[in-house]
């Protein structure tokens, strides 16, 4: 696990594990507008079924006793609704009973037959039957526009691009944290090494004071006994040479006398 | 004098022709006029059904039909015959009945009222049984079919349906003729 840490966490393979996380982010952008597009039209379909529903509830005493008057009521209520295009009601024969129809809408279809739902173009379309306990009385036919292709790709399109960018920026943003990880593991080194010179340093001072320690001894005996030779010599040579006491502690030796 | 001028014989005989058959004419299309009044009026019969609500104790079963009765006069012949066929309100069928007169376990549960209509309403009175006058001065049913702006329409009588333990739906009711209503 931590070899595969180590691999993707290369210098090598962070530019192109964030690309391909961008390219991954994109792909999940583009699904996700797909996916959203896909609820849009859901939506789009059951509010116009539950329109169509509520019309074709109200509309059943006039159609069963054709009052007209009434049933144009029903239908010009949903006037208020601007994206409902066209609205009609059939009598059981298929003929037009009541009906409103937008300037530059298209004209409705003679008898329709019932459909839970079409969309044509930039248009939803449903005809739902009219009934009133068990007894067919005609139908309800209704005409919707829905957002263009291109608005609903444009919407969708800036929801892909911000995630796509969301995605460059967590690359980008892994870039600098690995840097940052590498300055941090050099630091980490030269502060481990600095540390390592310090006991090093430690030591040798150690070393120094223990042979001042042993020069001062061996001026005490020779002050004690009057004795000259290897041992002054020896501590004036000392006093800039740490970690020559061994020469200090042979008398007999040659070079010292 | 009455062989003076055989063309003028002959044109009276013309115009005695034409008037017969203008008359027949008249007749036939006052006959077709109350045919089609009444085929509405069966017709409408029985599509009061969907939207009146009996109570459960007016029918035997779940699936026992809706009785449509026509009592004393019968203006509609074998039109609410035909216009009942095969004609399912809420899983039930719809049966027609001709009676002489009404009585409160006659077993209807919509009653025309032909003639004597003020016994046939104190008959039923109490009972769920949706009375239809037709155009009855004075006391009337339940439903009272009217003529109006050549249209057969009908006024609704909610508290007399009430007192027969009969809901009748806020859609009909919307329908109703009201007297003074613009049409």
């Amino acid at each position: 696990m931590r070899n595969w840490f180590s691999l993707f966490s290369h210098r090598a393979f962070v530019p192109a594990v964030a690309i391909a996380g961008a390219v991954l982010v994109s792909i999940a952008g583009v699904w996700g507008a797909l996916y959203e597009d896909q609820l849009y039209q859901a939506q789009k379909l059951k509010e116009m079924t539950t329109q169509a529903e509520i019309l074709a509830a109200s509309v059943t005493a006039a159609l069963a006793f054709d009052d007209k008057a009434t049933a144009q009521q029903y239908t010009n209520a949903l006037r208020a609704n601007p994206e409902l295009e066209v609205a009609v009601v059939y009598d059981g024969q298929g003929k037009i009973l009541a009906q409103f129809v937008r300037p530059g809408a298209r004209l409705p279809p003679a008898n329709p037959a019932l459909s839970e739902g079409r969309f044509r173009h930039n248009h939803i379309e449903i005809a739902v039957p009219v009934a009133e306990r068990g007894q067919l009385l005609g139908k309800v036919y209704l005409s919707g526009s829905m957002d263009s292709l291109q608005r609903r790709l444009l919407k969708y399109g800036i929801i892909a691009l911000i995630a796509a960018m969301a995605a460059l920026f967590l690359g980008a943003l892994g870039a600098a944290q690995f840097s940052l990880s590498k300055a941090n593991r050099q630091l980490a080194e030269q502060a481990r090494d600095l540390a390592k010179a310090n006991a090093t340093l430690q030591n040798e001072m150690h070393e120094r004071s223990r042979i001042e320690d042993a020069l001062r001894q061996s001026q005490v005996e020779r002050t004690l006994f009057g004795r000259r030779g290897n041992t002054a010599l020896c501590l004036e040579k000392s006093a800039g040479l740490v970690g020559a006491a061994h020469l200090c502690r042979t008398p007999a030796s040659p070079q010292a006398n | 004098m009455n062989s003076a001028n055989p063309a003028t014989n002959r044109l009276l005989a013309g115009l005695r022709f034409a008037v017969v058959a203008l008359l027949l004419m008249a007749a036939a299309q006052a006959r077709a006029d109350g045919s089609l009044e009444y085929a509405v009026k069966a017709t409408y019969l029985y599509k009061f059904a969907p939207f009146v609500e009996w109570p459960a104790a007016a029918f035997a079963s779940a699936d026992s039909p809706i009785t449509i009765c026509v009592s004393g006069n019968d203006p509609f012949g074998a039109l609410l015959d035909r216009a009942t066929a095969d004609q399912r309100v809420d899983g039930r069928s719809i049966a027609v009945h001709h009676i002489a007169s009404a009585t409160a376990d006659s077993g209807c549960h919509i009653l025309f009222i032909g003639d004597s209509v003020s016994q046939a309403l104190d008959a039923v009175r109490g009972q769920p049984v949706l009375t239809v006058t037709d155009d009855a001065p004075g006391s009337h049913g339940i439903i009272n079919f009217v003529i109006r702006d050549g249209k057969v329409r009908f006024e609704i009588d909610s508290d007399a349906a009430a007192q027969n333990h009969l809901v009748i739906s806020s859609k009909l009711l919307n329908l109703g003729y009201r007297p003074g209503q613009a049409n």
